[in-house]
């Protein structure tokens, strides 16, 4: 007899008083796994008195977390019309220290990571130089894809020496790849300098991230140490552009990306 | 009278909502004292003509609304108790019961106001338990809590009440008192029971935007006498024509 008139209804939780987290940002983070959960396109989303009234919270906090979504460019105002979900990216992952899983599950979505191959591998020149190792010793080559919610976003290609971590052969790589380093082998990956590029996507990782022959992605490159400056791993990380989007904090005295300096990409074997 | 196959449903959505959508969220209202016999049935063929999801009638029209709208896909509704709530539960039990038998498949039952505003909780559980027991398995209760007369915390305690009474629904009033469907109420409301018991906003919903914004907050019903307003502007807007304008006569009452 149940009649199931389901809609979406916009119910958000109340926020908690005690988590140290700004009351906008908390908002902020609400807001977005909602939305990301399905909130139709052509939906607005309930009025600033409707999400005060939810919340608790003034208006002013309500207008800040908005905002932010507005400037990550998660909703558009059309004014007159009110605030809706915006078409493009509706992921988005913070860099920093969180793992990819606890980054997506922020989201109120379902991360799974797919470990395409492993093998053990000898180091080329390059990567021995990198990490800091005899050419031709034995590293794993782990390649893993990552999925939200059932749909390809990242796939990395890694290399760890063998003797960092010789239990990596036959480890369980769905989860965190740098908790398993840090918790089973003992090496926490402590810092690291990455880089940022665009590419077109091709081969295999065109295939894997199920975008077009020569589709732009955002190309991660990481060269990770441990505490005590050893080189831990090596990665190549590919994301979809449309998928996803990195953002960065820049602390008190620090606003604005520096520009370090701009790499002659022919002097440098970057294979 | 026209059988549900017969009714088309406009094409076009607005905010995501398909015509269906709306229509079915509506409990067409034809509850005030003074309405004929005539314009009861006019009521039930603009129900049928907008293919609502049911009419909420008076107890005596029952059986003409079975009559009138067997055959087509609208839900015959009543009332209990209704609209003080402060009838005996043996009254509100043989309503219910008559009410069943004539053929209605809702029942929007009021619950005893005075003796929730006076703490007497068990009273007013067992009281809408009763109706629920007498329901079972025969129609859906939505228990009316008259918030217009509530604290906020009589409109919680009401809500978890019904819920645990087992009511299906939870509707914020009337119509006949002061004031109706607020968003702030709803908003507790859905808070305070679980996620199968549904929301009915009642009371002063006379436009679309006023049905779109009690639908963000979790209403799946809304009981209307604005009917004809409210669906012919989905079709207007569905279609990106300009609203049709108000009706001359704007009542103030539900």
């Amino acid at each position: 007899m149940a009649l199931s008139n389901d809609f979406h209804s916009f119910e958000l939780g109340p926020i908690d008083p005690a988590d140290p987290t700004p009351l906008y940002q908390q908002l902020r983070d609400r807001l977005r796994g909602k939305l990301v959960e399905g909130w139709p396109k052509e939906r607005p989303i309930p009025s600033e008195r409707v999400l005060m009234q939810m919340t608790g919270l003034s208006r002013m906090t309500v207008r800040q977390a908005i905002a932010e979504l507005v400037h990550e460019g998660m909703l558009r105002r059309d004014h007159g019309r009110g605030t809706f979900v915006a078409d493009s990216r509706v992921m988005r992952l913070l860099t920093g220290h969180s793992t990819f899983r606890d980054a997506v599950q922020k989201l109120g979505s379902t991360p799974v990571t797919q470990v395409i191959r492993r093998e053990r591998i000898f180091a080329n020149p390059a990567q021995a130089t990198l990490l800091q190792i005899e050419p031709g010793e034995a590293v794993f080559n782990i390649v893993r894809l990552r999925k939200v919610d059932g749909q390809p976003v990242i796939v990395d290609f890694t290399i760890v020496p063998e003797r960092i971590c010789p239990c990596l052969g036959s480890a369980d790589l769905t989860g965190s790849l740098y908790e398993y380093l840090a918790g089973t082998c003992g090496v926490p990956p402590d810092h690291s300098t990455d880089t940022i590029e665009a590419v077109a996507a091709s081969g295999e990782v065109g295939e894997l991230l199920e975008v077009e022959e020569g589709a732009p992605v955002l190309l991660l490159r990481r060269l990770a140490r441990s505490v005590h400056d050893v080189p831990i791993e090596i990665t190549e990380e590919f994301v979809r552009s449309d998928r996803c989007l990195y953002q960065l904090e820049n602390p008190s005295g620090t606003a604005g990306i520096a520009l370090v300096g701009i790499l002659d990409t022919n002097l440098e074997d970057r294979s | 009278m026209s059988s549900a196959a017969s009714v088309e449903w406009p094409t076009g959505t607005v905010n995501g909502y398909s015509y269906r959508d709306i229509a079915k969220a509506i409990d067409h209202s034809l509850l005030k004292p003074e309405l004929t016999e005539q314009e009861v049935e006019a009521g039930l063929q603009l129900a049928v003509l907008y293919d609502v999801a049911s009419v909420c009638c008076r107890p005596c029209d029952v059986p003409l609304a079975s009559r009138l709208l067997s055959g087509s896909d609208v839900r015959v509704g009543s009332t209990v108790g209704f609209p003080h709530g402060a009838n005996t539960t043996e009254t509100k039990v043989v309503e219910a019961v008559q009410a069943m038998d004539s053929g209605a498949a809702e029942l929007d039952m009021v619950l005893n106001i005075g003796q929730l505003r006076s703490g007497n909780i068990d009273f007013v559980r067992s009281d809408i338990a009763a109706v629920v027991e007498a329901a079972r398995g025969r129609a859906l209760v939505k228990v009316i809590l008259e918030n217009a007369y509530l604290t906020e915390d009589q409109t919680v305690t009401a809500s978890k009440t019904a819920a645990v009474a087992g009511g299906n629904f939870v509707k914020t009033s009337t119509g006949f008192a002061p004031t109706g469907a607020v968003v702030s109420d709803l908003i507790l409301m859905r808070a305070s029971v679980p996620p199968d018991v549904r929301l009915k906003a009642a009371g002063g919903i006379r436009s679309l935007d006023a049905m779109l914004e009690v639908l963000d907050v979790g209403v799946t019903r809304v009981g209307a006498t604005a009917t004809q307003q409210i669906l012919d502007e989905f079709k207007a807007r569905a279609a990106g024509l300009p609203a049709p304008p108000p009706p001359v006569e704007a009542s103030d009452d539900y």
